[in-house]
């Protein structure tokens, strides 16, 4: 199916563009899309992240190899911090390791697939409505403490039962919404009260306009200050 | 609502010590370990993890002032080094100013189901030299004075955290009114919060948390637990989701506890589960 892809981001509010910490990655040409989340409670979560979703797009993982998967993305990442830390607390930070969730989405043909592990969700629209909600589905699932994807191999043990895997069919005229968490929970939130979130997502269509819509959300309290990412897929008619 | 406000470089929060280095505090405690040195090690460690926690690939971020006071012999700023004789100094100089790092060995899970051992860099900024007497009201009296100062410079800021670590009982006076007018400080978001650490001698099981003074093995620890601020609800929420027995009534009250525990529920941002 013809797809068109857009991608909009913008950092917590009181922070630099530069320490934004969500990253994406969208291949139209192969109909590979993904989002993450580097954890702001560790460092080097941006530069993770980013090898996350560049990853994905380069060679999505299924669940049963996402270990052997990582591998490289880990060394690379470990290989990006030699030298960096010199300062006592950057050594120790460092150790701990860089954490983020990642939402993987390919499409083949009529079907969608879609890996998670974290909080980052997917949305599928069809005719005016959540056709799908994946990997959470009810805004009250979301917490600050998800389990996350490391680029320590000794932190994954528990990451492994909780990656998750969904696939569906795809129509003509679906929109898929590729967002991270804050972005996602009040997308939620909205749909429950029976509001239709994605007309409001839809109708920025500027990079300007997209920032003015987080600040006015975060200003009435509905968006919780974080960062924000949306990659946005429409399938053609 | 309180203890809501997000701690940010703009609205950082502030977290003051106040440690008995009384004459007492040279007494071993349950694992045999003199109860000062006890303290100072937790001290440096509570300090070590504070600064990791703000730590990001930049360096260290501002999300707190620091501060600490002993009070024994004399009641005063006890960081020494650099630090020295500074009553609050942002997260990021004590990062970057202990008065020495030393290097410890400690074991680690290395991922393939074998343990690994590590050198870690251990950080100094308080050493224990315990002596004199226990003036606890004068030591609460500092501490107001340092943080009201504090909360007129940052109004929108999280509460600052007074977390006062002792052996048992003041020697000049009764320090319940002192630490009553120290809660009545406040930010637009909240009254300041006193926790209290009873260090004791006596081999009775540790509580954290506690919700009520039955049960509390002395009068000493009954008085610290009603000087104590009731946990805001995020705390709560947050200690009850480690696995912890809290309830509404519970306080910042630990006895004979893992003193680093008291600080890992004050969140700055998303926290991995599996981070430890």
């Amino acid at each position: 199916m013809e797809t068109t892809a857009t991608a909009w981001w913008a950092p917590k509010s009181g922070h630099a563009a530069n320490e934004y910490e969500d990253a994406y990655a969208v291949e139209p040409g192969a109909h590979r899309y993904a989002v993450a989340d580097g954890a702001s409670e560790t460092s080097f979560a941006k530069e993770w992240a980013e090898l996350l979703v560049a990853g994905f797009v380069q060679e999505p993982p299924s669940p049963a190899v996402l270990h052997d998967w990582m591998a490289p993305l880990q060394a690379t990442w470990a290989a990006g911090q030699k030298g960096k830390a010199t300062a006592w607390y950057s050594e120790a930070k460092a150790r701990d390791g860089a954490f983020s969730s990642l939402l993987g989405l390919t499409i083949e043909g009529d079907r969608w697939r879609a890996l998670a592990v974290g909080d980052s969700c997917l949305f599928v629209l069809r005719a005016g409505r959540i056709a799908h909600a994946f990997p959470l589905e009810r805004a009250e699932q979301f917490s600050n403490r998800p389990v996350l994807l490391s680029s320590m191999s000794r932190a994954n043990g528990q990451v492994w039962s909780q990656v998750v895997a969904n696939e569906g069919e795809l129509q003509g005229k679906d929109r898929l919404l590729l967002m991270t968490d804050a972005l996602a929970q009040w997308f939620l939130v909205e749909a429950e009260l029976g509001r239709r979130p994605w007309g409001a997502l839809a109708r920025a269509t500027t990079p300007e306009q997209f920032t003015a819509l987080i600040d006015s959300l975060r200003a009435g309290g509905a968006l919780r200050n974080d960062d924000v990412t949306l990659v946005s897929v429409e399938v053609a008619a | 609502m309180s203890y809501e406000a997000e701690i940010s470089r703009n609205n950082p929060s502030a977290f003051l010590f106040l440690i008995d280095m009384s004459g007492s505090m040279t007494d071993p405690y349950g694992n045999g370990k003199r109860k000062a040195d006890g303290v100072a090690d937790a001290i440096n460690k509570l300090l070590t993890n504070l600064s990791i926690k703000c730590t990001k690939s930049e360096g260290v971020r501002d999300y707190y002032d620091v501060g600490v006071i002993s009070y024994g012999k004399r009641v005063e700023p006890a960081l020494v080094g650099e630090l020295a004789g500074v009553s609050l100094a942002s997260i990021s100089s004590v990062a970057n100013h202990p008065a020495r790092v030393e290097e410890r060995t400690k074991k680690e899970d290395d991922g393939a189901g074998g343990i690994a051992e590590v050198k870690v860099k251990f950080p100094i900024w308080f050493d224990a030299k315990a002596a004199g007497s226990t003036p606890m009201c004068e030591a609460l009296k500092l501490a107001h004075t340092t943080v009201s100062e504090w909360v007129g410079r940052h109004p929108y800021s999280f509460p600052p955290i007074v977390i006062n670590i002792t052996d048992g009982e003041a020697t000049d006076g009764d320090p319940m009114s002192d630490a009553e007018a120290l809660r009545a400080l406040s930010t637009q978001d909240g009254n300041l919060l006193l926790f209290n650490c009873h260090i004791s001698g006596t081999s009775a099981e540790s509580i954290l948390f506690a919700d009520h003074e039955e049960g509390l093995p002395d009068q000493f620890a009954k008085l610290l637990f009603n000087m104590s601020s009731q946990l805001p609800e995020a705390i709560r929420e947050s200690a009850a989701r480690e696995g912890f027995k809290v309830s509404e009534k519970s306080k910042g009250f630990a006895f004979n506890a893992d003193l680093v525990e008291l600080i890992r529920f004050l969140d700055i941002g998303t926290r991995p589960s599996n981070l430890r």
